[in-house]
C-alpha cells in the first residue's frame, strides 16, 4: 500500500473537485483567471514582474483563499507550463 | 376558559382579568392554571407552551416521498417535549367544565394556529364558536379592554395561512433531508443526516455566492495622498480631490508638486441638512440597530424583546409596523416614562414642546403597532441584555417625538499648483430628536476655522500611502437577515432562525458566514442536480402563494396541492439521479472530514460527526461526537496519545467503525476508531500491552 495518493485526471489539481478548464475546477479556474487579469492592473499601477507579484500577493491582506491556493500550486510546479506563466 | 400561549402570559392575563387582581393559582403536578372572577363569569386561565401539537407523517418509514400528515401531541415526535404532556391533559380535563372558550395567544400567525389546534385537539370544541382576545401589549388596561369590549371570532385566514406554512415547511424539510441523507447512505453506507429546509436553499446560495467572490478576490493597489496644512497656527487635515490614485508614478508626482508649497482657498460651500426623526421600531429595524450597537444576533434580540413583551414592558415585537396609531395612549406612556430617572428630562422636553404626535414610518402591519414601551415598571431585575434592548426601544420611541435635527456641512476647496484639496467640517446647528435618541444617534462633529476665498494655508507634510482594495464584505447575521427580508423569503418570525441554522447545521463556520466544506458539498450538489431548491424565485413563489391565503385569494387546499405536486416532481427527478447525487455528496463530505480532522458519522446518534478532540483539562486527545454540546451525544473513543493520526476513507472489517492510520516512532499502522472494543483487535491489544510492560521494565 502506498500513502502517496495521486489525483485522478478528471479532478482539479488543487482541491479534487471536478475539472472545469485548464485542469482546474470552476472555482480555482476563476481564481487563476482573476490572478492573471489583475496582473495587468498591477503592471499598469507600478513596475512589477510576475514572480514578485505572486510573492507580494501572498503577503497582502484580502487575497482570496482560492487565489492563495493557486499561487501555491503555481510555485510548486517544477517545469513551467503555459498555465503557470504570466499572461502575455 | 382563556387559553394563553405561555405560563408568563397566563399569569399576566389572570391578574389583569381577575376583579380583585389576585387570581388563585392552582397547581396540578408540574403545571398549573389560574381561577379568576370577572363579573358574572368564572374564568379558568390555562396556558400552552408554544405549540402543543406537531405534524407527523401518517404512513410509516424513514423514506421519501412522505406527503400525508396529521397533527399529534408534540411529545410524540419530539422526545424533548415531555413537558407538553401534563399541559395537554390538564386542558383536556378542565375544558369539560368550560362553556365558552377564549383564545388569548399572541395575535399573529403562529399564536392563532396554537389557539386553533388547542381548541380542536385538546378542548375538542368547535373553533368556530370560540372567541378571540386581540392585544399588542400585556398591560392590564389593554387586556381588560380586549376581554370586555373587543372579543370577536377567530381569524381563520391567519390560521389557514399558518397551517399551510407548517405543512409546507414540514413537507420540504422532512423529504429533502431524507433524500439527501439516503443518497449518502446508498452511495457510501454512512448514515449522516444532512438537513435542509425550504428557505435554507436560497439562504445558502446568498452565502455561497458571496463566499466565492471573497475566495477568488485579488486586491489591486492604489495610492492615497495624506497631507496636512497649517492655518493661523492650526494644523488641519487635507483631503486630496482624487480619492484613489491608480498609478504609483502619479502619486509620487503629486507629492513632489505640493511639498512645501502653499494652498489657496478657491471656494467655500455650506449646506444645511435637515434630518427628520427615525420612525419607531419594527422587528427588523430593532434587530439591525441592536446588532449595530450591541453586536446582538437578530435571534438574540428577538428572544430578549419577547421576554420584555411577556413582562408587559414593551409591545408585541413581531411586527412590521413603523406606526404608532392613535389607539396607543402616548400621553400616558410618556407620563409613566417621565417617572423613570433615565428618561425624566427627555419626557419633560417633549411635554414642554407640546408635540405629542410621534413621527410615523412607512411600513405597516394589520395586527400590531410599531414596537413601543408600555411605561410599566419592571417587576424584576432585568438582565444587562434586557436593559440594553429596553433602553433602545424607549429612546427610539421618545426620539419619534423630536423635531428635525439640523446639521451644517462645510467644504472648502483649496488649490495648490494644479492640484485640488478639500477641507471638510460638520457641525450640529439644532440637535432635535438626536438629543432624545442619545448615544444611539451618530453625531460626528468636525470644527473648521472660518475660511474665506483667498486664505492661504501652508502645506506642512505630504506623503503618498500605498493601499490595496478590499474584498466584498461577508454577510453578518444582521445583513443576511436583511437580504432575506429584501427578497421576501421567510417571515419576520422565522428569518432569524433560518440565519442561525446555517451555522448550527455546519454549513458555515462562524458568524462571518464563511462556508464550510460541508456547506459547499450541499450547495454544489444541489446546484448541479436540483437547482430549484436553491432558487430564490421558486421559494418566493411559494411564499406568495401562502400570503394569498391570508388575503383570501387562494384556499389552503389549492396551495397545498400545488406545493405537493412541485415537491413530488422534484423528489422524482432526485430519485432518478440518487446514485450520482450520493456520490457527489460523499466526495464533498470526504473533503470536509479530511480538512477538519473529522473521522466519519457518529454511530450512536447518526446526525453528529466524530471528531478528534483535545481535552482542555487534561490535554489528552480522544474521539468525540460533534453533537456533544447540542444534544448531549456522549459517544467517545480513546486514542493513542503519541504520533499523528489520519482518518482513512474505509471501515473496519470486523466492527464497521471508521479506520485511522497512526504514525508514531517511525512506525505506521492502521486501526479502527473502536480499537479498544473491536472484536477483531483484542489480540493486537494484548500484544501492545505486553510490549508496553516490557518497555516499562
Ligand atoms: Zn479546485
Amino acid at each position: 500500500m502506498t500513502s502517496e495518493e495521486t489525483v485522478p485526471d478528471d479532478l482539479c489539481s488543487v482541491c479534487g473537485r471536478r475539472i472545469q478548464a485548464d485542469l482546474l475546477c470552476e472555482y480555482h479556474h476563476k481564481a487563476l483567471q482573476n490572478l492573471r487579469g489583475a496582473f495587468n492592473d498591477w503592471q499598469h499601477a507600478m513596475a512589477i514582474d510576475w514572480t514578485t507579484y505572486l510573492d507580494r500577493l501572498e503577503e497582502t491582506e484580502g487575497v482570496g483563499d482560492w487565489v492563495l491556493e493557486i499561487i501555491e500550486f503555481i510555485k510548486s510546479q517544477s517545469d513551467p507550463s503555459e498555465l503557470t506563466q504570466p499572461p502575455t | 376558559m382563556v387559553i394563553s400561549e405561555k405560563p408568563t402570559a397566563a399569569k399576566k392575563i389572570a391578574h389583569a382579568l381577575d376583579e380583585s387582581g389576585a387570581p388563585q393559582e392552582i397547581k396540578r403536578g408540574k403545571t398549573s392554571y389560574f381561577q379568576c372572577k370577572r363579573g358574572a363569569n368564572d374564568l379558568l386561565v390555562v396556558h400552552a407552551l408554544g405549540h402543543l401539537y406537531e405534524l407527523k407523517q401518517t404512513e410509516k418509514g424513514w423514506k421519501y416521498p412522505r406527503l400525508e400528515t396529521e397533527w399529534v401531541p408534540r411529545y410524540e415526535v419530539d422526545k424533548k417535549a415531555k413537558n407538553v404532556k401534563p399541559i395537554i391533559s390538564l386542558i383536556k380535563k378542565l375544558s369539560k367544565e368550560a362553556e365558552v372558550f377564549v383564545v388569548a395567544t399572541d395575535y399573529d400567525i403562529e399564536g392563532s394556529l396554537i389557539g386553533y389546534l388547542t381548541l380542536k385537539y385538546a378542548c375538542r370544541t368547535n373553533p368556530e364558536d370560540a372567541q378571540r382576545m386581540r392585544f399588542s401589549t400585556l398591560t392590564k388596561n389593554e387586556l381588560q379592554m380586549a376581554f370586555d369590549e373587543q372579543l370577536g371570532g377567530l381569524d381563520f385566514q391567519m390560521i389557514e395561512s399558518g397551517h399551510v406554512r407548517h405543512e409546507i415547511d414540514w413537507l420540504y424539510g422532512i423529504n429533502l433531508t431524507r433524500a439527501l441523507t439516503l443518497a449518502i447512505k446508498k452511495a457510501a453506507g454512512w448514515f449522516k443526516i444532512v438537513s435542509t429546509g425550504r428557505v435554507q436553499g436560497p439562504t445558502l446560495t446568498f452565502v455561497a455566492e458571496r463566499d466565492q467572490e471573497v475566495n477568488v478576490f485579488v486586491p489591486l493597489p492604489y495610492w492615497i495622498i495624506v497631507a496636512n496644512g497649517l492655518y493661523q497656527g492650526l494644523e488641519l487635515e487635507l483631503e486630496y480631490s482624487e480619492k484613489r490614485i491608480e498609478r504609483k508614478e502619479k502619486a509620487e508626482a503629486v507629492v513632489a508638486d505640493v511639498k512645501g508649497k502653499t494652498a489657496t482657498v478657491q471656494n467655500v460651500k455650506k449646506r444645511k441638512i435637515s434630518q427628520p426623526a427615525l420612525p419607531p421600531f419594527n422587528l427588523s429595524s430593532l434587530q439591525s440597530e441592536a446588532y449595530r450597537h450591541f453586536g446582538f444576533k437578530p435571534s438574540r434580540t428577538l428572544a430578549v424583546a419577547q421576554k420584555l413583551y411577556l413582562d408587559a414592558l414593551i409591545s408585541y415585537p413581531r411586527t412590521s409596523s413603523e406606526k404608532i396609531p392613535e389607539s396607543v395612549d402616548t400621553k400616558s406612556i410618556l407620563d409613566s416614562l417621565g417617572k423613570m430617572r433615565n428618561y425624566k428630562s427627555i419626557v419633560q422636553a417633549i411635554l414642554d414642546s407640546g408635540k405629542l404626535v410621534p413621527r410615523q414610518g412607512k411600513k405597516s402591519d394589520p395586527a400590531h403597532p410599531a414596537i413601543h414601551p408600555t411605561g410599566e415598571k419592571a417587576e424584576r431585575r432585568l438582565s444587562s441584555a434586557e436593559k440594553k434592548v429596553y433602553d433602545l426601544v424607549v429612546r427610539r420611541f421618545l426620539a419619534a417625538f423630536g423635531e428635525d435635527s439640523i446639521r451644517e456641512t462645510i467644504r472648502a476647496d483649496l488649490q495648490c499648483e494644479e492640484h485640488i484639496f478639500y477641507l471638510r467640517g460638520i457641525k450640529t446647528l439644532k440637535p432635535g430628536w438626536t438629543d432624545f435618541y442619545g448615544e444611539y444617534a451618530s453625531r460626528e462633529e468636525r470644527e473648521l476655522p472660518r475660511l474665506t476665498v483667498g486664505n492661504q494655508l501652508q502645506i506642512t507634510s505630504v506623503e503618498n500611502e500605498e493601499k490595496t482594495t478590499s474584498p466584498p464584505a461577508r454577510y453578518n447575521p444582521s445583513s443576511l437577515l436583511k437580504m432575506l427580508e429584501r427578497e421576501s423569503l421567510g417571515t419576520k418570525a422565522t428569518r432569524s432562525g433560518i440565519v442561525d441554522s446555517l451555522k448550527s447545521r455546519g454549513y458555515t463556520l462562524n458568524d462571518r458566514f464563511e462556508m464550510s466544506n460541508l456547506g459547499y458539498a450541499a450547495y454544489e450538489t444541489l446546484q448541479r442536480y436540483v437547482p430549484q431548491l436553491l432558487s430564490t424565485e421558486f421559494t418566493r413563489g411559494l411564499e406568495e402563494q401562502m400570503e394569498r391565503i391570508q388575503g383570501r385569494e387562494r384556499s389552503r387546499e389549492q396551495v397545498l396541492t400545488s406545493a405537493k405536486n412541485d415537491l413530488l416532481n422534484l423528489l422524482e427527478s432526485f430519485k432518478e439521479r440518487e446514485g450520482e447525487i450520493g456520490q457527489a455528496l460523499v466526495a464533498g463530505l470526504k473533503r470536509f472530514w479530511k480538512e477538519k480532522e473529522e473521522i466519519g458519522p457518529c454511530p450512536k446518534c447518526g446526525s453528529g460527526t466524530l471528531l478528534i478532540i483535545r481535552s482542555p483539562k487534561t490535554g489528552k486527545r480522544f474521539v468525540g461526537c460533534s453533537n456533544y454540546r447540542e444534544t448531549g451525544c456522549d459517544q467517545t473513543y480513546p486514542l493513542p496519545q503519541k504520533g499523528s493520526i489520519q482518518p482513512l476513507d474505509k471501515k473496519c472489517e470486523y466492527c464497521g467503525h471508521p479506520m485511522l492510520r497512526v504514525i508514531s516512532r517511525g512506525r505506521s499502522w492502521e486501526t479502527c476508531v473502536n480499537w479498544a472494543d473491536c472484536p477483531g483487535r483484542q489480540d493486537d491489544l494484548k500484544e501492545l500491552e505486553r510490549r508496553r510492560k516490557k518497555n516499562d521494565q
